[in-house]
């Protein structure tokens, strides 16, 4: 006989029990992809069941497995109270082993039955394809069968509710059979661990698990006694606010020289207490809340027991506690009697207690009660421990979280300050750099008018003067570009002007530029061209591009001592342009490569006082590279020399700057810097076209009135000076013909009048100058005017 | 440091509003609008209306464009539709006049 399943364990239904599990059963087998078999399904006569059943259904799919077996019960010998209804003795199982063995069983008799033997192969595959991660949907299904199995056992015990039975009545020993069953425990066992896989949320994990244990243990009340607890936590905020205690009614023994550790007392009293409870009935009075400290206090050791995983079952408190009669006198408040104490031990912390109490009568606690209230406990711990863990991942998340916006709010006003501060920055170099252009070119415009004053002699010694003011002046003038045109670039502000134009003699002109300089110093300048016809017209922004090659060529120069090389190399690879200057330098040393496109980075202290500069040239350079979306890199040795290689890739040319230099003449866009002067008076018109071209203004200056009409269109000038007193006609009659004029209608004007009287600034306005300014020249007044003139120009 | 830029210094010397004046002030601004990066002051003069300004700078022919600044003086004379000659003349074009050398 097989001995696969445990023929002392069993159930007794009766037979409408028995048929509803079977529905159950069928109903679920009913499943797409479920298996059923009964003894209905089996040909053989007689039946090949084990331990003779009779009747058997088992379920096999991917979530579930079960077998039950079923043979009528015999009346003699038999415990039960006989009755009219049949009843069965059922045994019902989940186990996976189990199940095969009884396959296999099966298997053995059918040798025939090639229809049902395939039914039993489908199910043994079915079944080793069964994974644990089903065990949720199992122990739910075990719960629903169990629920079948209890409700008729109720009905059983309510039937036969006679006074008669004893002590045991038939609903006791119907609950004793129930109890001792193995499976039923743990099934309630796998169901807590099933609650406890599936929620996070501890408070219905307990509640819920206080409430079934209790039903199962069929004891009075069941309650969790929880040790420190934090006031503001969840699980202490869900009950009543403060602990109840029985403190005042225990009180006797409290020392009054012990009031200094009263608040202490009072503080720990009520981190420990009841804080979920199941009672049998409303008739049991409720302990939620109640907090026992002040006797527990007294048994530190009985903590340190708990922790190490002790259990107790007292049986009868009156008989256990005789000894300690404030702890009686506790219990009877709380009327206990009899009770069961398993410890909850939570990341290696006592963290409460499973206690299940008997309130009128003492109890014989069995043993397996008591492991069963010990296992109970072990999951809950875990639970707990995984809830504590959550509940700090989840803290931590959320100071995460906090310090996460915290951290954005900071960035976001840094930036915002960061705007501003390169607001006012960029607001304050505008300011300044006009504030500084505008004496520089006074200083640059007359010294050089001075030097090129076609009258009177000036020493060799004042030519010279003049010479170094004229000299400084552009120095200055430049550097201050330089730094102008770093923050513009920097706010974003350039936007590169595509046009094709010639490499070669792009780079012929930026060499020459330095020929003078270079035959000064000694040094031998060198194009080296690796440009092929084809290739030599490249896109990108020519007026850019000179910058760069010219501020590589002039560090080249300045830092290339008597008799060394400079040498220029420009080849076009695919689609890119390289530059490259190499010199005979002094060289940069490796640890300063990095500081060298860096803004305001002198290299050296001494090199400072060596050489002149700001600091800004290779900061520009790396910054007008990036414009095209190049790249800059140096290879230099300590006094051998530095090479600079620049890569830059072609621009894609925008339509209207993309004309190129044929001998078709194209109408050109009025450049946006130039200045036709009419006037006849040589000395005035020096001075004019001498500030005008320190200040960066292309001057075409016409000595003749007659022909300015012609010439404006020819040459769409931005702006026009007109000197009211031509020796050759009326100036106001030349404003207002230019005016009717479509090509030149819109061009501003600035009328130059003898004197800035009302009148003549009234007959300027209305002859449609924009603006008036009086001779002599004050230079600022000029620049000034000028100046606004564009900038009105550039705003149309 | 970027070198420092040179300022041209040009006159223009035409003879009235002619059609070949005109057509050299428009070719000459070609030159410059294309060719010509830097700053310069053109000083346009017809000898008519200013003879003694040709006769100073001793100029025969019209139109004839004349490079002042920066050294050396160098004189165009035509009508500049010769734009090599102009650009040589004007030195934007040394360079090929360097090629053998370099």
């Amino acid at each position: 006989m097989p001995d696969f399943l445990d023929s002392t364990s069993y159930w007794v239904l009766p037979l409408t029990t028995f048929v509803e599990l079977r529905q159950l059963l069928a109903q679920k087998g009913a499943n797409t992809h479920a298996l059923l078999l009964t003894e209905s399904g089996l040909a053989t006569d007689p039946l090949l069941l084990p331990d003779n059943f009779t009747q058997f259904t088992l379920l096999t799919s991917p979530e579930v497995n079960v077998l039950i077996l079923a043979k009528a019960m015999l009346a003699k010998g038999d415990s039960l109270p006989s009755s009219s209804e049949e009843t069965f003795q059922v045994n019902l199982t989940l186990d996976w082993a189990t199940i095969a063995e009884f396959l296999k069983h099966l298997k053995g008799g059918l040798k025939d039955d090639s229809a049902t033997l395939a039914i039993l192969k489908s199910m043994q595959r079915m079944l080793r394809s069964y994974t644990t991660s089903m065990h949720s949907i199992q122990g739910d299904f075990a719960q629903k069968l169990l629920s079948v199995m209890a409700s008729a056992t109720q009905r059983k015990s309510s039937q036969l509710d006679s006074p008669d039975v004893s002590n045991s009545s038939a609903a006791t020993q119907l609950q004793q059979w129930g109890r001792e069953r193995p499976l039923e425990q743990s099934l309630l066992l796998s169901q807590v661990i099933t609650k406890i896989r599936q929620s996070l949320d501890l408070p219905i994990i307990l509640e819920t698990t206080v409430a079934q244990v209790r039903q199962f243990l069929q004891s009075d009340r069941l309650v969790i006694y929880q040790f420190d607890i934090d006031p503001i936590s969840p699980i202490a905020s869900t009950g009543e606010p403060a602990a109840r205690n029985l403190q005042a009614s225990i009180h006797a023994p409290t020392n009054e020289t012990q009031e200094e550790t009263a608040t202490e007392v009072e503080q720990a009293r009520h981190r420990n207490y009841i804080t979920y409870e199941s009672r049998i009935s409303d008739d049991i009075s409720s302990v939620l809340q109640f907090s026992e400290d002040y006797c527990f206090d007294k048994l530190p050791q009985c903590k340190a027991q708990y922790l190490r995983g002790k259990t107790v079952a007292i049986d009868d408190v009156a008989v256990a506690y005789r000894n300690s009669p404030c702890l009686l006198n506790f219990l009877k408040q709380a009327e206990v009697r009899a009770k069961l104490v398993a410890p909850i031990v939570a990341q290696e912390k006592l963290w409460g207690l499973l206690i299940a109490h008997q309130c009128s009568q003492p109890r014989h606690w069995q043993a397996w009660e008591l492991e069963f209230l010990k296992h109970i406990a072990a999951h809950l711990a875990v639970a707990i421990d995984q809830s504590q863990l959550y509940g700090q991942l989840q803290h931590q998340k959320q100071a995460l979280e906090e310090y996460v916006i915290g951290r954005t709010q900071e960035l976001h006003d840094a930036l915002l300050a960061a705007q501003s501060a390169s607001r006012v920055k960029s607001e304050f170099l505008a300011t300044m750099s006009h504030e500084l252009r505008t004496p520089l070119t006074c200083i640059i415009g007359m010294s050089a008018t001075l030097l090129r004053w076609s009258f009177g002699e000036l020493s060799l010694r004042q030519k010279n003067y003049l010479n170094t003011i004229h000299e400084s002046g552009e120095r200055l003038l430049e550097v201050i570009n330089d730094i102008l045109e770093v923050s513009k670039i920097e706010s974003g502000r350039v936007v590169l002007e595509i046009s094709e134009f010639s490499l070669s003699r792009l780079a012929r002109r930026s060499l020459e530029t330095f020929r003078d300089q270079a035959n000064q110093s000694g040094i031998e300048l060198k194009l080296d061209l690796k440009v092929p016809l084809n290739k030599d017209r490249f896109p990108a922004d020519p007026r850019r591009v000179t910058q760069i090659l010219q501020n590589l060529l002039s560090n080249a120069v300045k830092f290339t001592p008597a008799g060394g090389k400079v040498n220029l190399r420009v080849r076009v690879e695919q689609r890119v342009a390289v530059l490259q200057v190499e010199d005979t330098g002094i060289g940069i040393p490796e640890s300063q490569h990095n500081l060298l496109f860096q803004k305001f980075q002198q290299l050296e202290a001494t090199r400072h006082r060596q050489y002149q500069g700001t600091g800004l040239g290779l900061a520009l350079t790396k910054q007008l590279v990036d414009l095209h979306g190049g790249s800059i890199s140096v290879t230099s040795k300590m006094g051998v020399g530095s090479v600079f290689t620049v890569r830059l890739p072609a621009q894609r040319l925008t339509s209207e700057s993309g004309y190129s230099a044929d001998e078709e003449i194209i109408p050109l866009e009025p450049s946006l810097r130039r200045i036709l002067l009419v006037e006849d008076h040589e000395q005035t018109a020096s001075i004019i076209c001498e500030l005008l071209t320190a200040a960066d203004y292309q001057v075409i200056w016409i000595i003749d009135g007659s022909s300015v009409l012609e010439q404006a269109e020819l040459l769409q000038p931005v702006a026009i000076i007109i000197d009211m007193a031509l020796s050759g006609g009326e100036g106001s009659d030349i404003i207002q013909s230019l005016r009717r004029y479509v090509a030149t209608a819109e061009v501003k004007i600035l009328s130059l009048i003898a004197e800035n009287t009302p009148q003549d600034q009234t007959i300027c306005r209305e002859a449609g100058a924009d603006d008036t300014l009086s001779k002599p020249i004050v230079p600022e007044h000029l620049l000034h005017k000028i100046s606004a003139l564009m900038s009105a120009s550039a705003l149309e | 440091m970027s070198s420092s830029k040179e300022t041209y210094i040009l006159k223009l010397y035409v003879a009235g509003n002619t059609p070949n004046s005109l057509r050299a002030l428009k070719t000459l601004n070609n030159i410059l609008e294309r060719e010509f990066q830097g700053v310069y002051a053109l000083k346009v003069i017809d000898v008519l209306k200013n003879p003694q300004l040709a006769e100073e700078d001793k100029i025969l022919a019209t139109p004839t464009l004349a490079k002042i600044l920066p050294p050396p003086v160098r004189k165009i004379i035509g009508d500049l539709s010769d734009r090599e000659k102009v650009l040589i003349g004007l030195d934007l074009l040394y360079d090929e006049l360097h090629e053998d050398e370099i």
